[in-house]
């Protein structure tokens, strides 16, 4: 048994391979570490505290059972943990859409939609342009750039989908996706910087 | 896949929007290159961001709790099965002492061959399999003396007199194992492997029971992504009186493909 305040300290790399021994600290490090932003994302994304709840309980449970199959070469353990999360997010969207699903609004204080809100990503992306940094972050792309961005992150489809949606040809999506990303690179930039550097 | 192709998609992996084949693709090819792959965990940055961009809420202490119990309920079925322990009487027997007071035999190593492979037909398949084998067994190195020590900790305290037959491997390179466990019942088993490498799409484990010269299928199973795996195995005889096991990797066999072996043989072992 490691002294908890030693398993704090350690590194995301570290505590993934302790998991990867089996080790509960280490998952419970992580899972201390990155529930909130999992969490808040899928409220974000789902509308529904409930389906967060759970969404968030199979991102990190995934990372446990799916520790060994980390590769340092794809990208750091937050990626890495970050995209199980969102792809558990997506599953949900993509599985809601399937069965027309009314969203259910639980007491979260930080969700106050209004009452006409639909899961449209792109009238979600308008409603996140009048909000925060995250409004700020997207309104800098261009709009052909944003909604693809957009569609791809928040509405969980797939490239080719994409382009079916809006008509475009589908290398014309992807270098719109490339661009637009590669401005977001550019407007988080600072800020990525920095929560990096408080290990967050 | 080039470089060139791999680089034009990476946005569309970070933001979720390939096909699964299409991440595996890209994956792939990142594993083995390094300038691509650098770019990769550069430009991964930016999709952190956009997830922490979201207004942030503490999750409620509830989901860990449940996560906690998953955890403990799975491990707990993984325990079922020491429950199953029997003595094996079989012939050349090789018993190892391990911990003070319990008799542990050596574990059933089930090795995956990087050479001494033989296949009828279909070669290239079967080179994709095995490069896919060898990158996931080189995964899978560090870790699996740590699982595979538990997993026998595990059983050996459930039962203090298991007897486990050892398999004398043959094979040029040896990054797998797997542990051959036995029942109650003389005439079944249940194999479990244990850091395993994940097969491609269409590829699975099969185990086979020889006596007497005769091959015996004996089951066949997949692994999840922790490399676990494991098949019941049920024989007309006492597994006593086999000669060997072998585990071969093969193409899932489907009712109107007699031909869909691929008769790759990753292990052979005489007991």
């Amino acid at each position: 048994m490691i002294a908890p305040e030693s398993v704090a300290a350690l590194r995301d790399e570290e505590l993934l391979r302790l998991a990867t021994l089996r080790s509960k600290q280490a998952l419970e490090a992580l899972y201390d570490r990155y529930s909130g932003p999992i969490y808040s994302l899928a409220v974000r994304m789902l509308r529904d505290a409930g389906a967060a709840e759970e969404v968030t309980q199979d991102t990190f449970f995934n990372v446990w059972r799916r520790a060994a199959s980390y590769r340092q070469s794809r990208g750091k353990v937050t990626a890495w943990l970050f995209s199980i999360g969102h792809h558990r997010i997506i599953d949900e969207v993509r599985r809601r859409k399937r069965r027309e699903h009314t969203q259910v609004y639980h007491d979260v204080d930080l969700i106050n939609q209004p009452s006409d809100d639909t899961n449209d990503p792109l009238k979600f992306a308008n409603r996140q342009m009048q909000r925060g940094m995250l409004g700020e972050a997207l309104s800098a792309l261009r709009s052909e750039q944003r909604e693809i961005v957009v569609l791809a992150y928040y509405g969980g489809l797939t490239h080719s989908e994409i382009a079916n949606k809006l008509g475009q040809p589908l290398g014309t999506v992807k270098t719109r996706m490339r661009l637009g990303l590669k401005k977001l690179r550019e407007v988080l930039g600072p800020q990525a910087r920095e929560w990096t550097e408080h290990g967050l | 896949m080039d470089c060139n192709s791999a680089q034009e998609q990476f946005s569309a992996y970070l933001l979720g929007a390939l096909e699964v084949a299409e991440i595996e693709e890209i994956e792939q090819h990142v594993d083995r290159c390094t300038p691509c792959s650098d770019m990769l965990r550069a430009e991964g940055d930016v999709v952190l961001e956009l997830a922490r961009l979201s207004p942030q809420v503490v999750a409620p202490d509830r989901i860990k709790w449940r996560l906690l119990s998953a955890i403990d309920a799975e491990e707990a079925e993984v325990g079922l099965f020491a429950g199953l322990w029997t003595r094996l009487r079989l012939g050349p027997l090789m018993r190892l002492n391990g911990h003070t007071g319990i008799v542990l035999a050596s574990v059933a190593i089930v090795a995956l061959a990087a050479g001494g492979v033989w296949a009828n037909g279909r070669l290239n398949e079967v080179a994709e399999a095995k490069d896919a084998m060898t990158r996931q067994a080189e995964v899978l190195a560090s870790p699996r003396s740590g699982l595979q020590d538990r997993l026998l900790t595990t059983y050996s305290e459930a039962a203090p007199e298991l007897v486990v037959e050892e398999l004398s491997v043959t094979s040029q390179t040896s990054d797998t194992r797997g542990m051959f466990l036995v029942p109650k019942s003389d005439n079944s088993a249940l194999l479990v492997g244990l850091g395993l490498a994940q097969l491609p799409r269409n590829y699975e484990y099969r185990v086979w029971l020889i006596l007497e010269g005769r091959r015996y299928e004996g089951g066949s199973f997949g692994v999840d992504s922790a490399g676990f795996g494991y098949t019941a195995i049920e024989f007309f005889a006492p597994l006593a009186n086999l000669d060997g096991i072998g585990v071969t990797i093969e193409h899932h066999r489907r009712d109107d493909d007699s031909a869909g072996l691929v008769e790759t043989e990753v292990l052979h072992g005489d007991l």
